[in-house]
């Protein structure tokens, strides 16, 4: 991380992809949030009426919330959904927000403009999650991500990481990573100030943006974006996963996609050779034989330069409480098997992109 | 007769009209206080289980289960707050119900007592589900109990489950998959113990490795794959998807069998390398592989402009013409890539490749450059070397003419194509006209001579005979008004039965379970647009928005000559991508295939003008998923309703080949943005009669014939298909296709012939309804439009019909044959005939003083107490639906729902009697007229009159 406390990059850059802003005209409609199953919770709220749904909506906002989960909540409206995703508790938020309707957010916030209304839909969301990032993603979405934790640089990584990743649907699945867009958040990274603040950053760069597009009749607007070969060098990933079908194809898949792997079948001999390589991320099986997942990333923690190592668990577990152990180690991503290898891969390159985002 | 009789029997049905009218809001009443009873309770009951308390003990244990299982959809319980609830519900009474449901003889309810089971004790629940699994013989609910099993968590039922796959088919081991995938680990330890061979089971291992890759599967997945046939294909996918560098070696590189050879081609096209695109070069000889071998270069082109600059080079040494040609297939899309250095010392070897190409027929490529290129001298250069062959070339020419912006192609020297103004119209000519004359004339005349046989030679007074004609004619129409509403009265119990089944299968899933991968299945979402310029976009973005798991939207755009096509690739910044043809039916010509860079799932189709049912054709050609789903691009589909009608795979033993949802009118209901905000009832009465009309035809109409395996009737607007079917079928009928022949009816006769061809091929299939997917489109506002609608329709039933009269009476059609059919042609086409005469008579003969007031009542009584009897009925049946009606506006439907059997439903009759007349002597005169907008059953742009329509952004 810089010392400075310049968010990087609002300047803006003149090189790398284009995206059209105009899609913020397609509309707020759903708000997802990836994964869970099982640990997730599904609020769907049916009320018929207004009142029904606040007074619903009230009910679940008293009730005070601990640890992880991850939910897939959809809602018609921004109001809706922020109340669903309250729920999440402490350290979940809502990332993708597609925009279906400005007229909604305007009806929900009672917005003068479509402007307005983003403007005070981030004020909105800020004081619901005051101590949490966020991440405006304008733009359509049938699948989307649940960010846990307070890394607003992780979350600018995810949305730009996924932006290069838009592939044919049936070879990349590219409908878990192509849904992504469209607004290049790393600009927004607020390196001293609180995520809160980056969250406020992005909306009010959202806002601009909008009347950019607005003024010039919704033409493309141009952002700076990084391809990995740009940052410079290969990233390292090294995972430790005793099945070695999974694990080959975990190392099949991040190396087609750019990045060096290094494999390892016990806890033992992942942490020293962690210790030496100083990987940009580490993927672990929590099952793991002579130093499972917890205590390796214990060790991580304890070690000076490898404690902000991003840390990606992989398990086969259920139950609660295994969940609110990794939520305490401060591991913020989990993935349950079965899972998508594809957003596993979009996941552990945007980290990676982050943080040497602010290095 | 007497006039006692008629008026105790109208009273008889005025009475049950107010006891129906009594009914509708009792049942609105109660769904209103159900829903509140149970909120309430939820709100008692979910707090403390969220926070892991005990559940508060005043709250009667029959509700806390009204309620978990009411919340099931709206709240996910934890397991601990799970494990709560079962202990309050110990194996008390509901227990015991829904064990009892288990045995039942219904699968639906069966289904229900298995889902509903998961709230109770784990273990006793697991062995009365494994037992119950054991026996089970249908599919559904062998689905469902293994949902629940995996829900509670259970490892020890992976046997059982695993068992019930043996001699099932591979759609069925496909969704087991999906609702097993929460277990997977459990199956993969299984995997080894189990040693498979039945090939279900076999199927489910390979599907579950592709989530799951793991040691256990890996040799089994190779040995497969090694193996091939329909297994190896999977195989091989699996592998591709996890682990494509072991599909490099020659093991399936060189596999006798051809899909699998053609499956690991694909796995060459993910890697980057010089080494590795050479090797493709050599499997593009082979016609087995070359297209897995085309779609590999093309995805590495689309990685790399170095890749294309090899593939150029290839080009130039290539011998084989074969090769050659699919190589310049793979250009012309990336012509662009070259053709700017056309100027430049390069450009001998550019023009090279433009004129190959031009000489192999592919215009497109340059004309789509040609159209966004600014540079003058480019496009002169370029024009030099087109303007020699555009005279030999007719395809050339047309394909330029077609593709090219109009000033381009002015200074190409090209005249215009032709663009429709209006689109292609089928017209319906009768095939049997000298049949449908004699019925018509025996129609008319049958009551006479019937009556003079009766009466015989010997004469008498005129009047009096005349008099008692006149009785026995318009008694008999009285009975013929009855039995009308007596099928409908009996389509609408089947409807009410339907409707609970349904309702009860709806409750028996989890909707969230909806979006486990591969649950439901792929759709292609088909839109023909012609001259959608102002809603388009909208639409498509609405589209784009459907709850669904995985979907493609394929629009197509039927030679519009306003800025349909222009307005879309503005909006959605649509780039020219490769032909996308996976199946082939015959349409009129394409002219380009778009994408939307940010939406992997758009895609976009222009072709010349063909109709709507050549449009839809172009869209079936070009989808690749499990089912195509016909939409109007000018209707808005509710964003779930896509996610019900399919649901309906789920719940249908045999193969969903066809499904349906509602039509409703959208005249009276408020958009926003594409979105529904707020459903109204019309204010335009004939618009409202609609709603009443549509109400009826789906709620008792449709679900009644579902329920009877009679349903023939699609609707065009909303209808979701099988692809693989379809395509089997020869896709919709148009002169293009295989049928070669239009027709005006085109919805109505895929259907009818899908279920011909189908039982012909005696293939057991299922063609339903979904009652809850609704689709809003606009109906027409005055009468003229409304009645050359309806006018329309029965042509397209008459040449129905008379197209499929093999199947009418014919037992080898099972229940369509024997009862749909004839129904069709009974009640819904001599019968509005009769009904009309039947008016007629009734009149003239009350004016004449011909019948007594007795008959006359009867007449009426029959006719249109009965008819309202039918239509209240229906809206009660809405109601269940939870169409959300205030209260006022029942009253207005219902106001309606009366009126519109005092004049509505005879004008409707009369105007399709007409057609028939139409139909038989007149299609040279009414049908060339009557071009206008798209849309077969709306009014399309601006033809509608007022109503609402999507506000543009």
């Amino acid at each position: 991380m810089t010392s400075d406390g310049n968010p990087a990059g609002l300047d803006g850059r003149a090189d790398g992809a284009e995206h059209t802003v105009s899609d913020a005209e397609f509309g707020l409609r759903k708000i997802l949030l990836a994964r869970g199953e099982e640990i997730g919770r599904l609020r769907a709220l049916l009320a018929e009426s207004e009142s029904e749904r606040r007074r619903l909506a009230d009910e679940i906002l008293r009730d005070p919330r601990t640890g992880y989960y991850g939910a897939s909540v959809f809602a018609k409206h921004l109001s809706e959904a922020i109340m669903f995703a309250r729920d999440l508790g402490g350290s979940g938020f809502v990332v993708a927000a597609e925009l279906a309707g400005i007229d909604s957010i305007s009806n929900s916030f009672g917005a003068a403009s479509a402007e307005d209304a983003v403007a005070r839909a981030a004020s909105f969301l800020r004081g619901f999650f005051p101590g949490d990032s966020l991440a405006f993603r304008l733009g359509p979405v049938r699948f989307a991500w649940t960010l846990l934790g307070s890394d607003a640089g992780a979350a600018a990584g995810i949305a730009n990481r996924a932006r290069l990743g838009l592939f044919e649907a049936d070879i990349f699945e590219a409908k878990v990573t192509g849904a992504f867009a469209m607004l290049d958040l790393s600009e927004f990274v607020s390196l001293r100030g609180s995520p809160a603040d980056a969250a406020a950053d992005a909306a009010e760069r959202v806002v601009e943006l909008l009347a950019a597009a607005r003024a010039s009749g919704g033409e493309r607007v141009e952002s700076g974006v990084e391809t990995l070969e740009e940052i410079g060098g290969l990233p390292l990933a090294c995972v430790v996963e005793p099945d070695s079908w999974h694990a080959a194809a975990l190392v099949e898949r991040l190396r087609a996609n750019g990045w060096e792997v290094e494999r390892f079948a016990d806890g033992e001999t992942a942490w020293e050779s962690i210790l030496r390589m100083k990987p940009d991320v580490v993927i672990s099986e929590l099952d793991v034989p002579r130093l499972d997942g917890f205590a390796l990333r214990r060790a991580m923690r304890s070690d000076s330069g490898l404690h902000d190592v991003p840390y990606v668990l992989v398990a086969d577990i259920k139950n609660d409480s295994a969940i609110r152990e990794a939520a305490s180690l401060g591991i913020l991503w989990y993935f349950k098997k079965p899972y998508h290898m594809a957003e596993l891969e979009g996941v552990v390159s945007a980290l990676a992109e982050g943080i040497r985002r602010l290095s | 007769m007497t006039s006692g009789g008629p008026a105790i029997f109208s009273l008889a049905l005025i009475a049950l009209d107010a006891a129906m009218v009594v009914a509708l809001f009792a049942v609105k009443r109660r769904e209103k206080k159900r829903f509140r009873r149970t909120s309430a309770a939820l709100a008692a009951i979910v707090p403390p289980l969220e926070r892991g308390e005990a559940l508060p003990g005043d709250i009667p244990r029959s509700e806390v289960f009204d309620a978990v299982v009411a919340g099931e959809d709206r709240f996910v319980l934890s397991r601990a707050a799970r494990e709560t609830v079962a202990r309050r519900m110990g194996l008390g009474r509901e227990w015991r119900r829904e064990i009892s449901r288990l045995s039942s003889g219904s699968r639906t309810v069966r289904a229900l007592g298995a889902f509903r089971l998961r709230y109770f004790d784990r273990e006793r629940s697991v062995e009365a589900l494994n037992a119950r699994l054991r026996v089970e013989r249908t599919r559904t609910v062998k689905l469902r109990i293994a949902d629940s099993l995996v829900n509670l968590g259970e490892a020890v039922s992976v046997d059982a489950i695993l068992d019930s796959l043996h001699g099932e088919s591979p759609e069925f081991a496909e969704r087991m998959v999906a609702v097993c995938s929460p277990l997977a680990g459990a199956f993969a330890a299984a995997f080894a113990r189990r040693k498979p061979v039945d090939e279900s089971e076999r199927l489910f291992f390979i599907r579950s490795a592709r989530r799951y890759p793991c040691e256990a599967y890996g040799d089994f997945l190779l040995a497969e794959a090694e193996r091939g046939g329909p297994l190896g294909r999977e195989a091989a996918r699996v592998l591709l998807k996890t682990r494509p560098s072991v599909l490099e070696s020659p093991r399936f590189l060189s596999n006798p069998d051809p899909d699998v050879r053609s499956i690991a081609v694909g796995s060459l096209g993910r890697r980057d390398d010089p080494a590795g695109i050479e090797r493709l070069f050599s499997f593009l000889s082979d016609p087995e592989t070359r297209d897995a071998g085309m779609y590999a270069l093309r995805v590495l082109v689309s990685r790399s402009a170095g890749n294309l600059k090899r593939i150029l080079r290839r080009f130039y040494r290539e011998e084989d013409p074969v090769v050659r040609d699919a190589l310049a297939d793979i250009l012309q899309d990336r012509i662009d890539f070259f053709l700017y250095d056309i100027l430049t010392q390069r450009g001998m070897a550019v023009r090279k490749l433009a004129e190959t190409l031009l000489d192999s027929g592919r215009p497109f490529g340059i004309a789509s450059f040609l159209n966004r290129n600014r540079d003058p001298r480019i496009e002169e250069e370029i024009f030099r070397s087109v303007r020699p062959r555009l005279a030999g070339r007719d395809d050339l020419a047309r394909g330029f003419a077609a593709a090219l912006k109009p000033d381009v192609r002015e200074r190409l020297g090209l005249p215009p194509s032709e663009t429709p103004g209006r689109t292609r119209r089928p017209v319906a000519k009768p095939e049997d006209r000298p049949v449908m004359i004699a019925a018509l004339f025996l129609l008319v005349l049958a009551p006479v001579a019937a009556f003079m046989l009766g009466r015989g030679p010997a004469g008498i007074d005129p009047a009096a005979a005349l008099s008692s004609f006149s009785r026995g004619y318009v008694s008999t129409f009285a009975f013929y008004a009855i039995a009308v509403n007596a099928v409908s009265l009996f389509l609408l119990f089947f409807s009410t039965r339907e409707l609970a089944e349904r309702l009860r299968a709806k409750r028996s899933r989890s909707a969230s379970s909806l979006y486990t991968e591969n649950m439901l299945p792929s759709v292609s979402i088909i839109v023909p647009a012609f001259r959608e310029e102002k809603s388009i976009v909208e639409s498509v973005k609405a589209l784009l928005n459907m709850k669904y798991p995985e979907y493609e939207v394929i629009v197509v755009n039927d030679g519009s000559p306003d800025r349909t096509m222009e307005t879309l690739i503005e909006s959605f910044g649509l780039e020219r991508t490769e032909p996308r043809r996976i199946s082939v039916i015959g349409t009129e010509p394409t002219l380009g295939w778009y994408r939307c860079p940010g939406r992997p799932e758009l895609l976009v189709i222009d072709k010349a003008n063909g109709g709507k049912a050549d449009a839809l054709n172009a869209g079936i050609e070009a989808a690749r998923r499990d089912y195509v789903c016909g939409i109007d691009a000018d209707s808005i589909l509710e964003p779930d309703a896509l996610l019900r009608a399919a649901a309906l795979t789920l719940d249908s033993e045999e193969e969903l080949v066809a499904a349906g949802g509602n039509i409703l009118p959208v005249n009276g209901c408020d958009i926003r943005s594409g979105d529904l905000a707020r459903i109204g009832i019309p204010s335009s009465p004939i618009a409202a009669f609609q709603t009443v009309e549509y109400l009826r035809a789906f709620l008792s109409g449709r679900l009644g014939w579902a329920r009877l395996k009679c349903l023939l009737i699609i609707s065009g607007a909303f209808g979701l298909f099988s692809r693989k079917r379809v395509v089997e079928a020869g896709g919709y009928m148009t002169r293009n296709g295989p049928m070669r022949k239009d027709t005006v009816g085109e919805d109505m006769e895929l259907v009818v012939r899908l279920a011909r061809t189908l039982r012909e091929r005696n293939i057991p299939h299922a063609i339903r309804y979904a009652f809850d997917a609704n689709c809003w489109t606009e109906v027409p506002e005055d009468l003229r439009t409304l009645s050359r609608q309806r006018d329309r329709w029965q042509r397209g039933l008459l040449e129905i019909l008379s197209r499929h009269r093999a199947m009418i009476m014919n037992p080898r059609y099972g229940r369509i044959g024997l009862v749909g059919m004839p129904y069709y042609l009974l009640f819904e086409t001599i019968g509005p005939f009769y009904e009309l005469l039947g008016y007629a008579a009734a009149t003239v003969s009350l004016a004449l003083g011909l019948i007594d007031a007795g008959t006359a009542l009867f007449a009426f009584a029959s006719a249109v107490l009965s008819g309202v009897l039918v239509s209240v009925a229906s809206l009660a049946a809405a109601e269940r639906q939870v169409l959300y009606f205030s209260v006022k506006e029942t009253w207005k439907l219902l106001a309606f729902a009366v009126l519109e059997n005092f004049g509505y439903r005879q004008l409707m009759g009369a105007t399709r009697a007409t057609a028939y007349v139409g139909y038989l002597f007149g299609h040279g005169g009414w049908g060339a007229q009557k071009r206008k907008g798209f849309a077969a059953g709306t009014a399309g742009t601006g033809t509608a009159g007022t109503g609402t329509k999507p506000a543009a952004p």
